[in-house]
């Protein structure tokens, strides 16, 4: 009788994932009556209104989390960088003249963020006391959903997208998860258009390639 | 396929689930009420925690612990039925909060402990006023919403024809399949209106189900650890029945992965009833509740049921891959395992899970001590995958490394 010393495969992650990642919707319609814009959150907010903080928070905090989760190290650093992005956040709205703005100012701030987290790291790395480098993956963001087929597509991606430097990275989350405009993933790394097209191209290319060897034979 | 799948991205766009966004939040909400100290705050800070701590080491002699919310006679909150005729039941809880119940309404609790209460509100119409900034984080559910509550008062209704959120004071977060963009926030005086949503169980009972004269099995049983918990006075004494075909709410726990409670809202062979009609993106979802809570008989139920019931659905060769992994992981049966895995791949599972299943395929004929079978999967990984990652592990089984007959 053969005998494996241990099973071929450890147990993986995708072992507490749900099968499917969205519920089918049941209900054709819902309202709700008047629901508050961004700019109304803001200028809430900004006049101490602590409820309308927390509407922002649950408005944004996915959003945040899906651009630092590929950039943290670890579920620590994850929700490290989600908390100071949104205290930072929050002890600066009232500079922010265009509450519709709101979307992409969070953005710049997560960024700000996971880069300080970067050169911590790296700072670090040089003194011997972490490893230097990029080697967080999405498959470690707490909590990422999907089932098993899910789960397999972003271990791909993540790899396709470990072969490019962070910043495109970024402008690849922004732009193909999220959707945000060229002009705005611009704005929010602080480079220009063209930069910012280079970087996507890169990235792209990376996806394009590894997706396209994953066909099966 | 070049680049991921929609299903992908979307997964991608929602990487947190609730507990990590509650904790999330409350860090922030500490930060944001800290102010720095200087060296004189800090010593009277000091001063007055060594106080605090001398409190509490006080209150743990004396066994003041806060356990769960309780009604006016003492016990906790669990199941609450208003007489459906007369004036509101309004009931006082032990951490500040009230409860009012018009007449006619049901409500149940699906857990009640130091951190948090979930109630189930069956029907009718209930006025919560949650105490502000208190410990426990308060979960409201009906008919396919949920309510996250930070403290606040508002009312909701779960009607035979819509679900109503309105909010009175303070905030709270509207999420669930049944409602729009997955979530929406509600300030004071806004309200949320949805449909019913209908469950697609005919109403016809099962043939496992009671006889007719037997008295309807309880659809919302309380949590585990009220299980020793006695009946309120004067109030219902046992979960109020539901008078609907299934109870409502699991489709919006479990979208929100709280799968035990889920499970328990489903009440006794609920999975194994409704896989009976349900379809595949259901079946997909009480496998998981079940799978995930722990009870992987009843995931099998419904995982099987895909697999023989939709052959034909795209969907049915990753049921089959998840169930081959159930199979070899929890259930220790690995003959059973390796067929599944077989009939995943010839069902046409996805590229994205075709190599780990014919590996697990080479791990699951060569646990069960078929070592001819493990070695054809190993070829035919090599052939598939002449440079997979997982070729070294499979290698030890191929025809030139071992004799015939021999284990590895």
């Amino acid at each position: 009788m053969p005998s494996l010393p241990a099973p071929l495969l450890p147990d993986d992650r995708l072992g507490d994932m749900p099968s499917r990642t969205k519920q089918v919707a049941r209900v054709s319609s819902a309202t709700v009556d008047r629901a508050p814009t961004d700019a109304e959150l803001v200028r809430r907010a900004s006049s101490g209104e602590r409820w309308a903080e927390e509407a922002i928070y649950r408005r944004y905090v996915q959003y945040v989390a899906s651009i630092v989760g590929r950039e943290a190290r670890s579920s620590q650093d994850v929700g490290d960088v989600i908390q100071d992005t949104f205290v930072s956040a929050f002890e600066q709205i009232r500079s922010l003249r265009e509450g519709d703005a709101l979307r992409v100012w969070l953005a710049r701030i997560a960024v700000s963020r996971v880069r300080r987290l970067r050169r911590w790291r790296g700072l670090l790395g040089r003194l011997g006391v972490e490893p230097q480098g990029d080697c967080a993956d999405w498959a470690e963001v707490p909590d990422a959903r999907g089932g098993p087929d899910i789960q397999a597509e972003i271990a791909l991606l993540d790899r396709a997208l470990g072969a490019v430097p962070s910043d495109a990275r970024l402008a690849w989350t922004l732009h193909r998860v999220h959707g945000e405009s060229l002009e705005d993933v611009s704005k929010v790394l602080g480079c220009s258009l063209a930069t910012t097209k280079r970087r996507m191209a890169a990235a792209d290319a990376e996806v394009s390639r590894h997706f396209g060897q994953q066909e099966a034979p | 396929m070049t680049e991921p799948s929609e299903r992908t991205l979307e997964a991608l766009r929602a990487p947190l689930k609730e507990v990590a966004i509650r904790k999330i939040w409350r860090g922030v909400d500490q930060r944001r009420n800290t102010r720095p100290l200087g060296w004189f705050g800090a010593l009277a800070w000091g001063l007055v925690g060594a106080a605090a701590s001398a409190g509490a080491i006080g209150a743990l002699q004396f066994g003041a612990g806060d356990g769960p919310v309780r009604m006016p006679n003492g016990e906790p909150l669990k199941a609450l039925q208003a007489p459906k005729e007369g004036a509101r039941l309004a009931i006082d809880l032990s951490d500040g909060s009230s409860i009012a119940l018009d007449p006619g309404t049901e409500i149940a609790t699906l857990t009640n402990g130091d951190k948090e209460v979930a109630i189930v509100v069956n029907r009718g119409h209930a006025t919560f006023d949650v105490r502000p900034n208190g410990p426990r984080r308060w979960i409201l559910t009906c008919d396919g919403v949920i309510v996250d509550v930070v403290g606040t008062r508002f009312e909701l209704e779960c009607g035979m024809d819509r679900t109503r959120v309105a909010v009175q004071r303070g905030l709270v977060h509207v999420r669930g399949p049944g409602v729009p963009g997955d979530s929406q926030d509600l300030g004071p005086a806004e309200t949320f209106l949805a449909p019913r949503v209908v469950d697609d169980v005919p109403p016809s009972a099962p043939p496992s189900a009671a006889p007719p004269s037997a008295a309807p099995a309880p659809r919302v049983p309380t949590s585990e650890s009220d299980a020793d918990a006695a009946a309120p006075v004067g109030l219902s004494a046992s979960p109020p029945a539901s008078t609907r075909a299934l109870p409502m709410g699991w489709r919006a726990l479990a979208a929100e992965r709280r799968y035990p409670e889920a499970y328990r809202s489903l009440g006794p062979r609920g999975i194994e009833e409704a896989a009976t009609s349900a379809d595949v993106a259901d079946l997909f979802a009480l496998a998981d509740v079940a799978r995930l809570s722990g009870h992987h008989a009843e995931a099998e139920l419904a995982l099987v049921a895909i697999v023989r019931r939709h052959p034909h659905d795209a969907r049915a060769s990753t049921a089959a891959f998840t169930l081959g992994r159930m199979y070899l992981g929890p259930m220790g049966r690995t003959r059973d395992g390796a067929q599944m895995l077989s009939r995943a791949l010839s069902l046409g599972l996805p590229a994205a899970l075709r190599e780990d299943a014919l590996v697990r395929l080479v791990e699951a004929y060569g646990r069960a001590g078929d070592v001819e079978e493990a070695r054809r999967a190993a070829e035919r990984y090599v052939r598939e995958y002449p440079t997979g990652r997982h070729r070294a592990t499979v290698s030890p089984w191929l025809a030139d490394a071992a004799e015939p007959g021999t284990a590895p």
